[in-house]
Order: C-alpha cells, then structure tokens, then sequence
C-alpha cells in the first residue's frame, strides 16, 4: 500500500474543509472494507484518507413520519440486527444479512457500500425496489438522490467533488404490501451474487390489483438497474402467476450483464429473468394483509 | 506518514507510533509481537486474522491500524483466563476442531463473539454465523463439533 | 488534419500538441471503475491517404503513479455518405496494461463503447 495521511475529522465541516483542501487526491474512508482492498491492490492511492469515523451522529436510526432515517455510517450488521428496523422494514435485514460474512458487516458501513457503487453488492435493489434515496451533504448544503438515479456507471455514482453521503431515507411501505430480495449464489454463501433481484409491490386498498410495484436487480449490468418494463407490465394488474410470468420475461431487454467468472453475460441474462419472477413471486407471498 | 495510535489489547495499554498504511493484523503481530493471529488469505475473505475490536469481529488483514485508534482489541492471547483456557478453546481441543491450526484462531474468536451476542445458538445459526471463517484440513465437521460443545460448556460455567 | 481540434473531443483529453511533424503528445485523464488515471503518451501519424480519407496513427500513454497503460494502433476513416453526411469509421486496436488490464476485458470493452460514443456525439458538434 501507499502512504498516505490519515485524516480524523470529528465535524462534518471540518471533513468538508479537508476535502475541499485535497481534491483528486483525498478520498473518504468508511468501514474500508472496499477502499482498503483496492488500495492494498493498487488500484487507488490517495494521499488523503478521510475517516468519518470520529464523526458523532452519523450512526443513529431513527422512524419517523413514514420513514426511515438510517446514518450512513451504520454497520450492515447495525441495520441487519436493528430491533426498530426489523419491524418496520423487514427486507433490510433480510437483504443485509446476505452481505459477506459477519465480521464484513461489522465493518462495512451502509453509506461506504452504497457511495463504492459496486454493481455486484446486495443492498442496492432492495433499497431501490423500497424508493429509498440518499442524502448528500457538503458545505454547500444537502440534496437528495434518489437510488435509482444514483449509480451511473462501473463503480460510479452521482456523488459531486465534496460531497458525503451522510443518510439514508426508506420510506415505510404501505400496508398490503409485500417485499422480497433473492440471491442467486452456486459459488459460496458469502460471495457476490451470479445474480440477485429484489421486488416491492403494494396492492390497491381492500383490491387485488397491483397499486405499485419496483423490482430491481444487481450483478446485471455496469450499475444496480431498476426494471421497469417489468413493472409496467404488472402495475394496474391482479399479479397473477402467468401474468408474472410474462413480464418477468421483459427484464432479458433491461440488463446488459458483464461476462465473468460468475457466468456469462447470457447466462446472467437468463439468470435475471428468474430470479425477476422469483422475486415478484416471494414478494406476493410476503404481502402481509391479502383482502379475502 | 506516521501517527501515533493508542491500542487496549487484551487489557494492555499500548501507545504506538506506526505508518498510515499498517494494517491491523501487522501491526498485532509484528509491532506488538502478538503472532497467534493469523494472516491467510489477504481480502478479507478466509477468516484467519478475526479479532475483535470493541467487541466486534472484524477482518484485520482490512483494517488500518489508524482506524482503530482508541480501540480495544481481543485477539486470542487474551481468551484465557490467568492459565485456564476458555472453555472454546478446551473444546477446539477435546473435540479435535484443528489440524495445521492456521484458522484456529480466527475460527475461537469467530465463535467467542457469536457466544456474546447469542449465548443460545442453534446448530444453523452457528452455520450462519461462522460462514467467513474457512478451513482447508478439518471439513468443519469437527470445528462445528468443537464450538457446540464449547459453547455449552461456556454456558455451564457461566450458571 | 486539426489533431489537437480532433484529439480534444475525445472524452478525458485534457491536452493535445504539436510534438514534431506528424507527432503529438498530450495527456488523457481515464476512468474505469475504482481506477482513474492520467495518462501521459504521444501519437505518432504512422500514414496519410487523402485519396481514401484515411488516417492511420499509432498511440502510446502511461500513467507513471499507478502503473498503468495503454498502447496501440488506430485507423480513421472517413466516408462520404451524402452531402450533409460524413461518416467516420474508427478501427482500433489498442492493449490495455497494468491497473487497466487488470480489470478484464468485458468491462475494458464497455468502457471503450462509451468512449467512442462520446467522441462521435462530440465531432459531430464540433464540425
């Protein structure tokens, strides 16, 4: 590894000033988990590491008028275990819990895994199947991103010179709604997914219509994508097992997988449009008040 | 460039002065002289260099030894109590959970950590949680072995 | 040809000069990934056919602080197709090396799409 200076902000300020001061050269350090391995590869060498670590308030959970205000610095195995989270928001357990090993989630940090914008994590679509959005501050203030905009290429993201992503936002899902997030592993239990697909839908009130539904899917392209065909194919509609059937089959248009040592970019293809409908499907059968 | 960190590991005070990049694991076994922690497989992935810092098990072979400034830190030489082994590591033991031992050590503070957070495991959360740590000898059968019988025994000395 | 005018509508140039006759050096910031690179290299005109509107160039960079490369031949080829409409054929044949290479080649190649993509929408603005 390159030397570096280790930097230990104890404000947002004072982290937003050493940014400023080191530009190109600086760059934000987390849990590590992913920083550290590409700088112990090479691949980065900063001359700056600034830990928010010091940081106070950035690891808080808190509901409140619908949603969830999770600090970016929170453990995946904070969220994972979070009693208050469980309740309201069953899928983030259920899909951090699928991140790597223990001693991974004690160290990665919600913010860390979603600002490296690696498309092969897990929590990105559940997070963008649930419309959750990420707050961005810097010294020039705080802007929203919603999820789904966020990625924009190979581990890349919308995050501007400056900025720290310092929460995230879940809304709270409606009632009649059901939420599921599958992984699709046949190398090992902690590996990155072959493929993973994550699905949200909400029924219309006292009907069996589909109200609104997101599916998202990662390891299927160079960011987490939002499958929107498939949406539109059941949204308005009694989700039905052929019906689910049919629009899962749309999402073979929506990715663009890399080939890799996890499986070809056609078989990933074919991978998608499965796990697409598995997901739909375990999402239906996780809607918690079905009218009779 | 160099900083000066303080580090309680295993009960012991330690003011060092290391460069940036030392990683946790070098800076437990070269600067500190601890060497039951083990570095395998370099990513984070194997589970041999497993310590916990501040109670939590974390990969140290990915961990700045900066980052853990004001820390404290168990590693495995800090499982016994005076002369008397910790009932996991006298199970690792009786029960064969070893042969090489390079994981042995992350695999004791692997499960030492899952007896802290859930004293009661089930079989398939032991499974679970102790996924992250590999062994290329044993086939697990026997280490799986050693910390049911382990953490029974805990649970027994403990009452 | 405008090399420093053509040069700079590739996306991440950042400058391009004269260097000699038929010779340019100028510096190219990429990103792939984690890995972001400032590569330091020339190109040479290896052929001029203004019968066939074709340019053959052969181009060489490095980025000394991470280790990482490029190094290759391309071939410009313009072909009238009416009179409003000139389209440019780019052949490329170019090894990524170091930190480059070792990302592989399926994302090499996306990356090099969306390059191409860039510097075309770019011409097409620019003349």
């Amino acid at each position: 590894m390159n030397t570096f200076e280790f930097h230990t902000p104890t404000t947002l300020d004072e982290a937003y000033r050493l940014l400023e001061a080191h530009g190109d050269d600086a760059n934000i350090i987390a849990g590590g988990t992913g920083l550290v391995l590409f700088m112990k590869q090479r691949m980065v060498q900063p001359g700056h590491l600034v830990s928010l670590r010091s940081i106070p308030g950035l690891d808080s959970i808190r509901v409140e008028d619908g949603t969830a205000h999770i600090g970016a610095m929170c453990t995946m195995h904070q969220v994972e275990t979070s009693p208050q989270l469980r309740e309201v928001l069953p899928l983030l357990g259920e899909t951090y819990r699928h991140v790597a090993s223990v001693k991974i989630r004690n160290m990665a940090t919600i913010g860390g895994g979603l600002s490296h914008g690696d498309p092969n994590q897990d929590p990105p679509p559940s997070l963008i199947a649930l419309g959750a959005s990420v707050v961005l501050s810097s010294g020039s203030g705080q802007r929203t991103v919603p999820l789904d905009e966020f990625f924009t290429d190979y581990f890349e993201t919308d995050i501007h010179d400056g900025e720290i992503v310092t929460e995230l936002e879940v809304p709270l899902p409606s009632p009649s709604s059901g939420g599921a997030f599958i992984k699709f592993l046949p190398r090992t239990a902690d590996d990155y997914a072959t493929v993973s697909a994550a699905a949200v839908v909400a029924l219309e009130d006292g009907g069996r219509n589909c109200r609104d539904v997101r599916v998202a899917l990662g390891s299927v392209a160079t960011t987490p994508i939002r499958a929107r065909k498939v949406e539109g194919a059941v949204r308005g509609r009694e989700l039905t097992s052929s019906l689910i059937r049919e629009a899962s089959d749309l999402v073979q248009d929506e990715v663009d997988p890399l080939d890799d040592f996890r499986g070809s970019s056609g078989y990933k293809r074919q991978m998608a449009q499965v796990f697409a409908r598995r997901a739909l499907e375990a999402a239906v059968a996780n809607i918690s008040a079905v009218p009779a | 460039m160099d900083k000066t960190i303080h580090l309680k590991v295993n009960g012991q005070d330690h003011d060092l002065t290391v460069p940036a990049q030392r990683l946790l694991v070098d800076c437990l076994r070269y600067d500190l002289g601890l060497t039951g922690t083990k570095e395998s497989c370099s990513v984070g992935v194997c589970g041999a260099c497993t310590v916990l810092v501040n109670g939590k098990i974390v990969a140290s072979c990915i961990s700045l030894a900066v980052a853990a400034d004001g820390a404290e830190i168990t590693t495995i030489e800090g499982l016994a109590d005076d002369r008397r082994l910790h009932p996991l590591q006298q199970s690792f033991i009786d029960h064969g959970g070893f042969q090489c031992g390079i994981c042995t050590p992350g695999q004791i503070m692997a499960s030492k950590s899952l007896l802290d957070e859930n004293p009661d495991p089930t079989e398939d959360e032991i499974k679970d949680w102790m996924m992250g740590n590999l062994c290329r000898c044993t086939g697990y059968y026997k280490i799986l072995e050693s910390i049911v019988n382990g953490i029974a025994e805990a649970k027994g000395s403990a009452q | 040809m405008d090399m420093p005018r053509v040069g700079r509508c590739f996306p991440g140039v950042k400058e391009v000069e004269a260097d000699g006759e038929q010779s340019y050096k100028g510096t190219m910031q990429v990103r792939v990934g984690p890995v972001s690179l400032n590569i330091t290299g020339n190109m040479v005109v290896t052929g001029l056919d203004k019968d066939l509107w074709q340019a053959s160039m052969r181009v060489e960079g490095a980025d000394r602080r991470l280790g990482g490369g490029v190094s290759g031949e391309m071939l410009v080829n313009l072909v009238d197709l009416s009179d409003s409409e000139t389209e440019v054929v780019v052949k490329s044949d170019i090894s990524f090396m170091g930190k480059l290479g070792e990302l592989g080649q399926p994302i090499i190649r996306k990356k090099a799409d969306s390059i191409l993509r860039e510097f075309a929408d770019n011409i097409s603005r620019q003349f």
